[in-house]
């Protein structure tokens, strides 16, 4: 399987997503990885004792609403966001 | 005016339909949907506690029943497959849909371990109930099944208490800002969120109240209490013209005040972004514990299928028993305790940190902070408060300080010079009187002659001095040794003789003694760095107990002298204000940035001190050493629970005690399982206890 090429137009933003208990590193991981597959994300990192995932994409190839919805793909329900200037 | 803190919209609290109360605090809500999504980890942890309750309330009865025999054999294991079966599909519910997850994101999990272990055993109770005769052997294992999923609901369950415990005191600092705030809009004082409030808006603070936003004293004189931000514990005075910080409380006066920071952009806000974002900055030896979590579950399946197979075909212990093994294993295994080790030690470390006015941006700079063997501090605005001040007054004739000052003040009046400014700043300091002179003449280079109050008043350096031919052999020695201390000096000269001699210096910061004492005692290096002249550095140096000094450095050399340093094999740690220092504070192996004040999100350098205290420097590397050494500890626990009771598990005890010891094992394995997260968070917040 190829690997889709990243685009990048070299915007920047940052979102941070709270999940619903995340309980270890690698549950995480899942999200991290479901994440990733999407176009124009440049980092997911995941802060387990917060419950929270900061995820730095490129906001002219992907949006906030897919991320969320790759986040709930994974199983992990994903219930509050909030936009990061950067 | 409240906000809905999902969607965002303004809900106006008193038609409120929809509301709740979480920790304290009262959310409003425009829809049911936005307030089910808001509570749904609080829905999550009731419906766990509930999973806790039923569970236990049936597996103490499933032991009794394992172990006493009080109903007749075949009767038995129907009455215990018939108490189990509920705990293995309704309250263990989210096991399966955890490995139903796992399976879809193709990867492991704890929950399919736990879904494996405790099915195996389900399954094989199960088929010995109703089909006895299959089997040779026909005990079950309910009781094992049950216990497990028991115990894994009460660590999960105490993990989400102790992670919130944990995650707390961030979210404390949020609750600092208050709900609403007075705006002054078109003349008139209007309530509204804070949220509303834009840059340039006047607002009002009353005492008692908090601070909505970070903003300047336009109006009004007040003390406030800072301690929640910056950690001091004696309030400051503010008044017009001065910074107020959001989130920090007005004492005694009326302020208005206008906004200068909002939003993302206060203090307040910028404080919490560094403790979360110090949270996703990894350090170096999480990686390490991350990288061997993600091949824990397959590895540790691999392990469990081969021992259950080994005991079965080589070791012949029999099916149940090597069932058992399979079931041990699977249990012990989840990685949990590894991947909190260090975050959770982290955010409560960087959380004290925060609370005390010292903020470390991530576990990279807290590991490095540990290993500190020097600490370079820049002098002018670091060790010194970096604007001269008068610190002796020396009296010639009978005119008395109180006059030499108010003569000097008053004729320096109008003058800008840095040197006219201390003058002035003593003058207040001791309530002196100012007049204005009049007549005024200002000699370049060299001082100012005045008028005043009908006297001729001279004030000027040496060369002005040596100009009017005056001659002072009398207290030479005493100006002499205020020179060799690099202090510089003014002549008051009234109606054409001596009056007084005004010592003028930067002078050392409060604490800076204390912090260099402490650091020495800690056995590390103190050097000192400055642009200054050799004469003003070895003065300070001398009174500082600094023995290693680095004198006439351009602001540009400064990142040199530090390479120089870690040259000699030290570990460097920066101490300077943030925006001048900063190429040296990136240069160094640690960066701390000093008295940051509301920029805090500025500031280069791994360690940021919101205070001047130069005391935060030894807490914060105190701090790094304690909350490291947690980690550590944290490993360590979690390499006991995750790598010697595997083996373990897998029947590294049979040989000494026996194919029985696995009558035991699984409950062992499960109950290291529910409390690994639990202890690491736990001894993690022994760190709260942290003084500095």
């Amino acid at each position: 399987m190829e690997k889709p090429k990243k685009e990048k137009t070299g915007e920047k933003a940052r979102i941070v997503v709270s999940v619903k208990e995340i309980n270890c590193t690698v549950c995480a991981t899942a999200i991290q990885k479901q994440v990733m597959k999407l176009n124009g994300i440049d980092d997911v990192k995941t802060a387990v004792m917060l419950n929270k995932v900061f995820i730095d994409y490129d906001p002219k190839l992907v949006d906030s609403s897919s991320i969320r919805k790759a986040i709930d793909r994974t199983g992990f329900k994903s219930y509050m966001t909030i936009e990061k200037k950067q | 005016m409240a906000k809905d803190p999902v969607c965002g919209m303004y809900v106006d609290e008193k038609t409120a339909e929809f509301k709740a109360t979480v920790r304290g605090t009262t959310y409003y809500f425009c829809s049911h949907s936005c307030m089910a999504e808001f509570l749904a980890p609080e829905v999550e942890i009731r419906k766990l506690k509930i999973a806790v309750a039923m569970g236990a309330i049936l597996t103490v009865p499933i032991i009794i029943l394992t172990y006493v025999h009080l109903l007749p054999n075949i009767i038995n294991n129907y009455v215990l497959f018939a108490l189990d079966t509920p705990i293995q599909f309704y309250f263990g519910l989210r096991f399966y849909h955890g490995t139903y997850d796992a399976i879809r994101n193709r990867m492991g999990n704890m929950d399919s371990l736990i879904a494996l272990g405790t099915t195996a055993a389900w399954v094989y109770s199960t088929v010995v109930t109703f089909f006895p005769s299959l089997v040779s052997f026909n005990s079950v294992f309910f009781d094992a099944a049950s216990a497990i999923i028991t115990l894994i609901l009460i660590g999960r369950y105490l993990e989400h208490i102790s992670k919130g415990r944990a995650s707390e005191a961030v979210r404390k600092l949020m609750d600092l800002q208050p709900k609403l705030a007075h705006v002054i809009r078109d003349g008139k004082e209007v309530e509204i969120p804070v949220e509303q409030i834009e840059v340039g808006d006047a607002f009002l603070v009353r005492p008692g109240e908090k601070v909505p936003v970070d903003g300047v004293v336009t109006e009004g004189h007040t003390s406030i209490d800072q301690s929640m931000i910056t950690g001091e514990s004696i309030p400051v005075e503010k008044s017009v013209g001065n910074e107020v910080i959001g989130g920090t409380i007005n004492k005694t006066g009326l302020l208005k005040v206008k906004a200068t920071k909002v939003g993302q952009d206060t203090t307040l806000s910028q404080i919490v972004k560094l403790v979360e974002e110090a949270q996703i900055g990894k350090a170096p030896i999480q990686k390490l514990a991350d990288r061997v979590a993600a091949y824990f579950v397959p590895l540790v399946t691999v392990v469990a299928f081969v021992s259950a197979l080994s005991w079965y075909f080589i070791g012949n212990i029999g099916l149940q028993f090597s069932l058992l093994a399979f079931v041990s294993v699977t249990v012990i295994a989840c990685p949990c305790a590894l991947g909190l080790a260090t975050p959770a030690a982290l955010l409560v470390g960087t959380s004290k940190g925060a609370q005390n006015g010292i903020l470390i941006k991530g576990g990279d700079y807290l590991e490095t902070a540990r290993k500190v063997t020097a600490v370079v501090f820049d002098k002018t605005g670091t060790l010194t408060i970096g604007k001269p001040s008068v610190t002796d007054i020396v009296s010639v004739d009978e005119t008395g300080p109180d006059t030499i000052i108010m003569l000097a003040a008053s004729a320096e009046r109008g003058s800008e010079h840095p040197l006219a400014e201390a003058i002035e700043k003593e003058a207040l300091a001791r309530s002196l009187v100012v007049v204005d002179p009049s007549e005024f003449e200002a000699i370049p280079g060299k001082g100012v002659k005045a008028k005043v109050q009908g006297k001729t008043v001279v004030l000027g350096n040496r060369k002005l001095m040596a100009e009017i031919a005056l001659d002072f052999a009398e207290i030479e020695r005493q100006i002499g040794k205020f020179e060799k201390d690099g202090k510089t000096l003014m002549f008051l000269v009234v109606d054409g003789g001596l009056a007084g001699v005004i010592a003028v210096a930067d002078t050392l910061k409060e604490h800076a003694k204390e912090a260099i004492d402490e650091l020495k005692k800690m056995r590390m290096d103190v050097i000192m760095l400055t642009g200054d002249n050799e004469r003003t550095a070895k003065s300070i140096a001398e009174k500082l107990g600094i023995e290693r000094v680095f004198a006439e450095v351009l602001p540009q050399q400064k990142e040199a002298v530090v390479e120089k340093l870690q040259n000699e094999g030290k570990i460097v740690a920066m101490v300077g204000d943030g925006v001048n220092d900063a190429p040296a504070l990136a240069k160094a192996n640690i960066g701390i940035a000093i008295g940051s004040g509301t920029d805090v999100a500025k500031e280069t350098g791994g360690i940021v001190l919101v205070k001047e205290d130069l005391r935060d420097v030894v807490t914060a590397i105190k701090l790094s050493k304690r909350t490291v050494r947690k980690i550590k500890q944290n490993l360590f626990w979690a390499f006991i629970y995750n790598g010697v009771l595997i083996p373990i598990a897998a029947g590294a005890l049979v040989p000494f005690f026996g194919a029985q010891v696995y009558n035991v094992l699984p409950f062992l394995a499960a109950g290291a399982m529910a409390f690994s997260s639990v202890t690491v968070v736990s001894n993690s917040l022994l760190l709260e206890r942290f003084k500095p």
